[in-house]
């Protein structure tokens, strides 16, 4: 669906964007994380053509370029802020992109905006103005959308409705990109992760295996745990520590416990690590800022 | 191209400004009137009631804010990505506000039509020869027609400026200092004392802010050192490089 | 109150506009002292200082309140402020400061004109005085520009508009007024006081003979209609600041 190839993008001689490449794949929700000034607006902006680059962006197949905006014709984005006219009311603000009639009225419905669509949009609330932007995005029924940060502002009801919507629209085959600092907010519906920092793509990966790289690790809890350091380390088996429990890794729990059988220490917990979804990405994060030090 | 201009129409249209600026013309008019209806009909009547400044202060207050609206609430973000290229943006907006500036221009020939008729001007015969040796109805249309490039320029100029400067505020002043000023500061500065490059500098663009005045007072050719023919072409071209200076600027924009 | 002040006195400082503004002052005089022949008239006017201020703080009072509105930062300064009057009064002070501080340079800017260009030609000892109450003219009128685009952003909530119905007043408003003045010579005694008129302020001080003609008030008259103008549009802007929703 697109394809971004080998992008750069410069800031007058700064370098924000360096070698960015990924796929979005018809009905894939591909999540693009990183800390603040990572770079994420400006990849989601350079596939609109608003920037300049260089590189190849392409949607179903037809190069985007900043002066060729063809290919987006059934794009859809929300970027920043929602890009409201506060002079118009919500309905205006959509009728001003509709193709069809009917189309929007879906979205307003599938949003739940019916009560105030019709008001000015200079007196909503952060929250309205933002369901409106999304519903903006998901007019003339999208090949594929474009949301920065869209639970900005969302009440609890309106963040799990807009995660339906998209569901829903994913399993009709429109791809997403979304970018997020909520990292929770994501995983619960991406398919893909897509993790930037510095202006580099650190990972791309489906969400499955990335989650499973970072599973390998086991805890292990004995009832002599120095004794049991000292083998580990001398066998050099052991990973790192955390609090009471020595880690290690997966391939080499069997020889571990034989080890402990034969040094005559007892087991009394050996199971995989648990670790959430941000610790994840920030362990992502760092090990690349190691290995670049390196 | 035609769902751009559909929008830009719609936007335009939707806004207070648009509609406030034609009653500050309709106002205008009538406080010229006031003022001169008895001693200068046939002059009201050709320069509709002295329309050509407050349509420009008109257009500068509705054009101005047509760039920086979007620029600062990042509107143009969605409207550029939804458009083929940034072309078709400028350019729908160019057209837009050129027809606007045609409907007001209308209204002010419907607004001296109807002033015409109460007892706010003295009687005049529409027929009758007037300036140009042409009948007064002529002399209406044309200054219009004239009108009508002067304030193309000055939309050219308004559109270069609002893409060079962010603030609407500096943007509304700027223009409003060369149309107010414009012809002064060219003639108290550059041409006044004739010295030897006033055959360069009566082509200064300042100069051509002149242009609808000097075809309804032809005194006005000594001060701009050109004829009317002169002034319409050099006005034209100013138009033209304007225009594209803007859109160079637009185009180089980031967002 | 005072730390109000502070922190609106801040923030002006870091616009650049306030800095633009009077750079462009003094080209603006420096201009106006290359582009006529030298007089006690233009050195009594600033150089044209006067008229130059007019456009400069019209601009920027306008622009100093519209982009709180423009930025929402207006909301934090509401619930951090004591009361609106004080964000409101706070504005005004500092706009006011900003006009005395630009007049007090342009004084200083005519001094060293005057001498480059007219050398000892004229005798300060019988300009001085007029200069002053040129100034103080200027001054005066600066605050009614103040008040009323304050006022007129508190109104049409749109910088273009003020911004552009300001330079009009600058512009043509003392025509209007004439014309409108001499076509009903009947209602002068009503029609001098009109808004318009105001302006006639800046030189009528110094030049009192030429401007009573004019304008039809006496010196007095005209400080009084002034102040009369200024504390209307200051209490109706600031009760349609008041009102305005956020």
């Amino acid at each position: 669906m697109v394809k971004v190839n080998n992008i750069n993008v410069f800031m007058g001689k700064k370098h924000i964007i360096k070698n960015v490449s990924f796929q979005v794949k018809p009905g894939e929700i591909v999540g693009i994380i990183g800390p603040n000034g990572a770079g994420k607006t400006t990849i989601m902006k350079t596939i609109l053509g608003l920037l300049k680059f260089t590189g190849k962006v392409s949607v179903a197949d037809r190069n985007v370029t900043e002066d060729n905006h063809r290919a987006l014709s059934k794009v859809g984005a929300l970027i920043e802020n929602p890009a409201i006219y506060p002079f118009l009311t919500g309905l205006q603000n959509l009728e001003l992109y509709t193709e069809d009639k009917n189309s929007m009225k879906t979205v307003v419905k599938q949003l739940k905006m019916q009560n105030y669509i019709k008001s000015r949009a200079k007196n909503y609330s952060l929250g309205m103005k933002q369901k409106l932007g999304i519903a903006m995005a998901l007019l003339n029924n999208p090949n594929f959308v474009i949301l920065d940060e869209p639970m900005n502002g969302l009440d609890i009801e309106s963040t799990i409705l807009v995660r339906k919507l998209i569901k829903h629209y994913a399993e009709q085959g429109t791809s997403f990109l979304i970018s997020s600092h909520i990292l929770s907010e994501l995983q619960k519906i991406m398919t893909r992760i897509v993790i930037i920092n510095e202006g580099n793509l650190i990972i791309n990966k489906n969400i499955d295996d990335f989650k499973n790289i970072n599973h390998s690790r086991y805890k292990l809890l004995t009832n002599n745990q120095k004794e049991s350091q000292k083998l580990l380390q001398e066998k050099g088996m052991l990973e790192s520590q955390s609090n009471k429990y020595l880690l290690v890794n997966e391939k080499n729990i069997f020889s571990i416990q034989n080890l402990l059988y034969k040094n005559k220490i007892q087991l009394l917990e050996l199971a995989p690590q648990q670790i959430d979804f941000e610790q994840l990405v920030v362990r992502s994060l760092n090990k690349k800022a190691e290995e670049d030090e390196i | 191209m035609s769902s751009d201009l559909y929008r830009e129409f719609f936007k335009l249209l939707h806004r207070k400004v648009s509609w406030f600026a034609p009653l500050l013309v309709l106002f205008m008019m009538l406080a010229m009137g006031l003022s001169e209806g008895k001693s200068q009909p046939q002059l009201l009547i050709m320069t509709n009631f002295a329309s050509s400044q407050v349509i420009l202060l008109a257009l500068v207050i509705v054009a101005s804010s047509i760039f920086s609206m979007e620029f600062q609430n990042k509107a143009i973000l969605n409207v550029l990505y939804r458009s083929p290229n940034k072309f078709q943006v400028f350019f729908s907006k160019l057209i837009v506000i050129f027809i606007y500036n045609v409907a007001l221009h209308l209204i002010t020939i419907l607004v001296t039509v109807i002033l015409s008729l109460t007892p706010l001007i003295d009687k005049v015969s529409w027929t009758s020869v007037y300036q140009h040796h042409q009948s007064l109805l002529l002399n209406m249309f044309a200054t219009v027609g004239i009108d009508l490039i002067t304030s193309t320029f000055i939309i050219s100029i308004i559109f270069m400026i609002s893409c060079m400067i962010n603030s609407n505020a500096v943007v509304v002043t700027v223009n409003m200092i060369i149309i107010f000023m414009g012809a002064y500061v060219s003639y108290n500065f550059l041409l006044q004392n004739n010295h030897n490059l006033s055959g360069i500098l009566k082509w200064n663009p300042f100069n051509m802010v002149n242009l609808t005045q000097q075809y309804y007072n032809n005194a006005m050719a000594s001060d701009t050192k050109l004829s009317i023919e002169q002034l319409i072409i050099a006005t034209f071209l100013y138009t033209i490089l304007f225009l594209f200076a803007g859109y160079a600027i637009f185009r180089k924009k980031r967002f | 109150m005072k730390f109000s002040l502070q922190q609106e006195f801040y923030k002006f400082n870091h616009q650049k506009i306030s800095f633009y503004g009077l750079i462009i002052l003094l080209i603006l005089m420096i201009y106006s002292a290359f582009s006529n022949k030298t007089s006690t008239d233009t050195i009594i006017q600033n150089f044209g200082a006067g008229q130059w201020l007019t456009i400069i703080v019209i601009t920027i009072s306008s622009t100093f309140l519209s982009m709180e509105y423009t930025n929402n930062t207006i909301l934090t300064l509401f619930y951090k402020r004591p009361n609106k009057f004080v964000i409101y009064f706070s504005k005004l002070f500092v706009l006011v400061i900003y006009s005395a501080i630009s007049l007090v340079l342009s004084v200083f800017v005519t001094f060293i004109l005057k001498e480059l260009i007219v050398g000892g030609q004229y005798h300060w000892s019988d300009l001085v005085s007029a200069l002053f109450l040129n100034v103080l003219g200027t001054f005066i009128y600066l605050m009614f520009i103040i008040t009323l685009a304050l006022l007129l952003i508190s109104v049409f909530k749109n910088n273009a508009v003020v911004v552009g119905l300001g330079l009009f007043n600058s512009f043509l408003g003392a025509s209007l007024s004439s014309a409108i003045m001499s076509d009903f010579p009947g209602s002068i005694s009503l029609l001098k006081w009109n808004p318009f008129n105001m302006i006639y302020i800046m030189n009528q001080l110094s030049f009192p003979k030429d401007f009573i003609k004019i304008s039809y008030l006496s010196n007095l008259q005209i400080i009084i209609a002034n102040i009369f103008y200024i504390v209307l549009f200051g209490l109706l802007g600031y009760s349609m600041f008041k009102k305005r929703r956020v």
